[in-house]
């Protein structure tokens, strides 16, 4: 249901219905009226009457008010009737138009009859016994006077109600101008456009759900500018080892003896290799990156993602001739931590892989856990703070670099441990040369 | 043709330069910018394969610095970055031609003939003196009309005469324009080729400067009757 409708519905259902209310409050409070008035009448015009009765002479045939002149104005008298009696029921005095009140002896002050088949409202006035006085009103003149009440009240009403009903109807179109407007807007635009929707003009209902709606469009573009860069590095980055894979096929097919031949084929499955290490570390990558920071329950036991990780290494352990050794807190569990252990085990085969491939060959890369951090050590050249500071760029690779890396593994590594909490730290060693990384806690105020 | 390929990348670099040797040119191939810049301050190159995206430089900087000092030895771009505004950059600052990876070594190799052929100023693809034709691109020597038979190694010795059609050459010359650093070469060499090229084409072909070297022979213009 459309917001208009919903309101419309609300206002013309509940404007006659508020009315109705206020009409029958009327209604009630002219009837209490009404009553007092005609009730006060009734009782003086028995008290006049008896007031008289001394000077009357009330004795044989009863008496009749002589017939009313021709001209009584707009007097109604067939709705009141007077009648007295002497104390034995004996009819002194009556007027001619009303109806014939019943006598009863008993009867003082308001007693309902049915006479003639209406009902009558009759005040009985007993003096001391010699005589009474009735003073009868048709009900019929109290709600004559009600309806005609009722019925000036009603008629402007619904004369008016199509004039309200269209002024509503107007006026709640005009009210939900400005979300038109929006709507109008938003569907104006075109495909990709995610610029924000102007905040200020809209009314302060629609502020706060703007405001949201820029905010995810601005988180929106945000993505979309990452996967478009992503996208556009890979595509970069493919280029040189296709080129190279092109070239060393090439020169195969140039060779000129078996000898050359079977080397560019070497190198032809080298340079494969290589481009699936690339790919499958830009899957990686996209994966991790695309992930919003999950809720993780399972508890990490790091002796299984760390045998994980380096079954992953055994390869380029051969290659390198260089070896890891494992080291882990004395007591206590190392870094507790609730986590993804295939996400943590490919941080560490990172980060072994890249300790391992800017050392010397034959060297000692350590991977050490204490109880707050996980620390990997390598002998290697260590990092200026200019190559530290171009860490995590992607397709980055430091100069000079022998081994082929896909220059991607550092964005992969920060973006698991941002995942989980956790924060990469990149420093030279203190110890003697090489690059030492720390994998730790991130302080709490600046998590997400 | 001797080139001088800088690509930092082991197994592109790799390709190149063995590729492009099997194709007929002498290359060194460099994997930084300033192990090329000593090369090409050096060694006489008649173009460079230059990668942009270089360890310890941007590639860009280096043809920058080069035609700044009044290098003009033909540069061709060999890059990933196919951007519009980075072609123009390229181009601008002094390259003579631009190609993004990957490429055919076939194109790669005419591609560096041709820019060789305009920085010498011969804009024709087949080289005419007097009755000697050489076409650079099928290695095809014609002497009156027929097909001389040449190994590359005599190809290029002719090519290099033929390139500097006025000018004695000592043989550290021909020996530099011929051979790349990594070659181990016999030191009469260059003789040998000398002396086959007189028997194959014409005796008169090659001039020897006593004392100095080799110049193109004036016997091939008097190869008319």
């Amino acid at each position: 249901m459309t917001l208009q409708r919903r309101l419309l519905v609300l206002l013309l259902a509940g404007a006659p219905l508020i009315w109705a209310m206020a009409v029958g409050f009327a209604l009630w409070r002219a009837r209490a009226e009404i009553n007092e008035l005609f009730d006060t009448q009734q009782v003086r015009l028995a008290q006049q009457v008896a007031a008289m009765l001394p000077s009357a002479s009330l004795s044989g045939a009863p008496a009749r008010l002589p017939p009313r002149p021709a001209d009584s104005g707009a007097a109604q008298l067939d709705d009141l009737s007077i009648a007295v009696w002497n104390g034995r029921g004996e009819l002194l005095l009556a007027d001619r138009e009303g109806a014939a009140l019943p006598f009863d002896a008993r009867a003082d002050g308001f007693v309902d009859h049915e006479l003639g088949g209406a009902p009558w409202r009759v005040y009985y006035l007993r003096g001391d016994g010699s005589w009474h006085v009735a003073v009868g009103q048709a009900m019929e003149e109290r709600r004559d006077l009600l309806r005609d009440l009722l019925a000036s009240q009603l008629l402007p009403w619904l004369l008016m109600l199509p004039v309200l009903l269209a002024a509503i109807a107007a006026a709640v179109r005009r009210g939900l101008q400005p979300v038109r407007q929006i709507v109008r807007e938003v569907q104006q635009r075109r495909a990709g456009s995610l610029a924000p929707i102007a905040v200020g003009a809209a009314p302060a209902e629609l502020q706060p759900l703007l405001a949201a709606m820029n905010d995810l469009f601005s988180r929106i573009e945000r993505a979309l500018e990452h996967e478009r860069r992503l996208t556009a590095d890979a595509a970069h980055e493919l280029r040189t080892p296709l080129a190279a894979l092109r070239a060393q096929w090439e020169v195969a097919q140039l060779a000129s003896n078996d000898d050359e031949r079977r080397r560019a084929h070497q190198r032809i499955g080298a340079g494969i290799d290589r481009l699936s290490r690339l790919v499958a570390q830009l899957l990686a990558l996209a994966n991790v990156e695309s992930r919003e920071a999950p809720i993780f329950t399972e508890s990490v036991d790091w002796h299984r993602v760390v045998e994980r990780a380096l079954s992953d290494c055994l390869v380029l352990l051969d290659e390198t001739g260089s070896e890891v050794t494992v080291t882990w807190p004395h007591e206590g569990a190392p870094l507790p931590l609730t986590g993804d252990e295939a996400l943590l085990a490919t941080l560490v085969r990172n980060l072994v892989e890249n300790a391992l491939r800017y050392s010397p060959r034959g060297s000692l890369v350590a991977l050490r856990f204490a109880r707050e951090a996980l620390v990997v050590e390598d002998p290697g050249p260590g990092l200026d703070a200019e190559q530290r500071s171009r860490l995590g760029d992607r397709f980055h690779r430091p100069a000079g670099q022998e081994q082929a890396g896909s220059g991607l593994g550092i964005s992969i590594v920060q973006r698991i441990a941002e995942l989980h909490g956790l924060q990469a730290r990149f420093d030279n060693r203190d110890d003697g040369p090489g690059l030492r990384v720390t994998i730790e806690r991130r302080p709490a105020a600046s998590r997400r | 043709m001797r080139i001088l390929i800088v690509e930092d990348d082991a197994l592109l670099g790799d390709g190149l330069a063995r590729g492009l040797r099997a194709l007929g040119f002498a290359v060194d191939w460099f994997r930084d910018g300033s192990a090329a810049d000593q090369a090409l301050a050096n060694a006489p190159y008649e173009a460079i394969v230059l990668d942009l995206s270089l360890p310890g430089g941007d590639g860009m900087d280096w043809l920058a610095r080069w035609r700044r000092r009044g290098d003009a030895t033909p540069v061709l771009i060999l890059t990933a970055r196919d951007a519009l505004d980075a072609r123009i950059a390229g181009l601008d600052t002094g390259a003579d031609d631009y190609l993004i990876k990957p490429v055919e070594l076939a194109e790669l190799a005419a591609r560096l003939r041709a820019t060789t052929r305009r920085a010498r100023g011969r804009p024709e693809p087949v080289w005419r003196h007097g009755a000697l034709e050489y076409d650079p691109a099928a290695k095809a020597v014609r002497w009156r009309g027929e097909a001389v038979e040449l190994t590359s190694r005599e190809l290029a010795l002719l090519e290099v005469l033929l390139a500097n059609p006025r000018r004695v050459l000592s043989k550290q010359q021909l020996f530099e324009k011929l051979y790349a650093w990594d070659h181990a070469i016999e030191s009469n060499a260059i003789e040998v080729y000398v002396h086959h090229l007189r028997r194959k084409i014409d005796p008169g072909i090659v001039r020897t400067v006593r004392g100095v070297g080799y110049a193109l022979g004036a016997a091939a213009d008097g190869g008319k009757p």
